[in-house]
């Protein structure tokens, strides 16, 4: 009998402890998630940053078809005159925004390449190529940071909604809400469709 | 009853750490600075490039790993990178100076996964260079060896701040415009003797410094070590990564 009492006791220190040790969990994640988009809101901004330079290479290298430079000049302008409003992460609308502008410039430069291909001049000049690679480089940069903003977002939110997270946040962290959770961007599986019989010019 | 107490509370540590490790997948065994799994090396090129690499590792730091995939397992070859990358943890823990040179040579691909602190002496555009113009002719040709050692003297130039693309254009390069500037080249020159010989001397002290602790590290090899340190041997039998992590940097190539 004695020795149930006790285990009962230790069984319920070991929860108070277990539970103790948790205190700190919802601000550590949120703050991994935190970098995690800040990461994701560096690459994208890495991208934005190449982009004039893709726009001048292609311009001066070839007779280029107009409606997708212009598409992707559209598209980045949309980009850089995005307000980001502070609640972004927990706020679906502006979550949503922020994907379509940001898919709309993934797949115009897509496009772009595709018909660059078109353009054995202008594939040729070593300023396109390495562009290119720049591009490449920093679309993988972009999923990989994504990729790790969708883990640290799931941590987080787990934490919010299971033990003993869930109690720590009603008693300490009551204005914690869960983070929007990204898509897995659809544009980036499938190649996009370029009608060669229509050339611009 | 302290021991149920105390067993209780081990049983709740392996919960609270064990969900961190569950979705990691199985990865090939780290064996080496060289992990031929396709089994396109001999072993005489397969010592020779460990060597390379160790030596550059020793002198510089960096963690490198030359690695060949037989088969993709229909995953794309940059998630295989970061996979192979962060899963080993190549490169030192804080610096992430790792590089992964991977070539899948059935799915005829390569890639060159470039850590954090090495974007910015081998960026995207260098390393898609390397591939391009080092490595792709000699793949084409069917001389994989060739190719493999082509590209990672190249990558080990390009970390060394001495990287030139071959002076003979590829097919890809048609422009007319000369390749060869003396008045450009000039500086690279001074640059690249300077930093060579700064190499060769970091080289050799670190070599009498690593004399000295030989001993050492033979002794305490059976005991425990920390996975996160550095811990370089001086043979490739027991190589493991730092714990250096990857952001997605490097280039990917087809032949």
């Amino acid at each position: 009998m004695r020795f149930v009492g006790l285990g009962i006791l230790g069984l319920i220190a070991v929860l108070l402890i277990w539970g103790f040790t948790g205190i700190n969990k919802i601000p550590t994640h949120e703050e991994s998630a935190h970098a995690a988009w800040a990461q994701v809101l560096n690459q994208y901004q890495r991208r934005a940053d190449l982009v004039p330079n893709l726009v001048a290479t292609v311009k001066g290298a070839a007779d280029f078809e107009k409606s997708t430079l212009e598409a992707v000049v559209q598209a980045r302008a949309k980009v850089g005159s995005m307000q980001l409003p502070a609640d972004l992460l927990t706020n679906p609308d502006a979550m949503r925004a922020f994907e379509a502008n940001q898919g709309a410039l993934t797949s115009a430069l897509s496009r772009l390449m595709v018909v660059a291909e078109q353009y054995p001049n202008l594939k040729a000049t070593e300023g396109f190529q390495t562009l290119q690679a720049q591009l490449e480089g920093t679309e993988n940069r972009i999923a990989v940071a994504r990729k790790d903003y969708i883990d640290a977002v799931r941590v987080y939110n787990t934490e919010l909604k299971t033990f003993p997270g869930v109690v720590w946040k009603s008693l300490l962290y009551a204005d914690r809400e869960p983070m929007q959770q990204l898509q897995v961007d659809p544009a980036k599986q499938e190649v996009p469709t370029v009608d060669f019989g229509t050339s611009g010019n | 009853m302290h021991l149920r107490l105390i067993t209780a509370l081990v049983l709740l540590c392996f919960v609270q750490v064990f969900p961190g490790y569950a979705e990691t997948p199985d990865l090939p065994a780290l064996t080496g600075r060289v992990v031929d799994r396709a089994g396109i090396l001999s072993d005489t090129v397969e010592t020779a490039l460990s060597s390379k690499i160790e030596a550059h590792e020793k002198a510089a730091g960096d963690q490198i790993v030359v690695v060949t995939l037989p088969d993709l397992m229909g995953r794309s070859i940059e998630d295989w990178g970061l996979l192979l990358g962060r899963g080993w943890g190549i490169g030192q823990k804080g610096k992430d100076n790792g590089i992964v040179f991977l070539i899948a040579p059935n799915e005829r691909e390569l890639r060159i996964e470039v850590g954090y602190g090495l974007e910015g002496s081998l960026p995207d555009a260098t390393a898609n260079e390397i591939i391009q113009s080092d490595v792709i002719p000699h793949f084409k040709q069917g001389d994989m060896e060739g190719g493999v050692t082509a590209g990672l003297d190249a990558i080990l130039a390009a970390l060394g701040g001495t990287y030139q693309p071959p002076v003979e254009p590829s097919t890809a390069y048609d422009n007319t415009s000369s390749f060869i500037d003396l008045d450009f080249l000039i500086p690279f020159l001074f640059w690249g003797v300077s930093v060579v010989l700064g190499l060769l001397m970091s080289l050799r002290r670190r070599w009498d410094k690593k004399r000295n602790r030989h001993v050492w590290y033979i002794a305490t090899s059976s005991g425990s070590s920390s996975s996160g340190s550095r811990s370089f041997s001086s043979s490739g039998s027991s190589f493991s990564g730092g714990g250096g992590s990857f952001g997605g940097g490097g280039a990917s190539g087809k032949w």
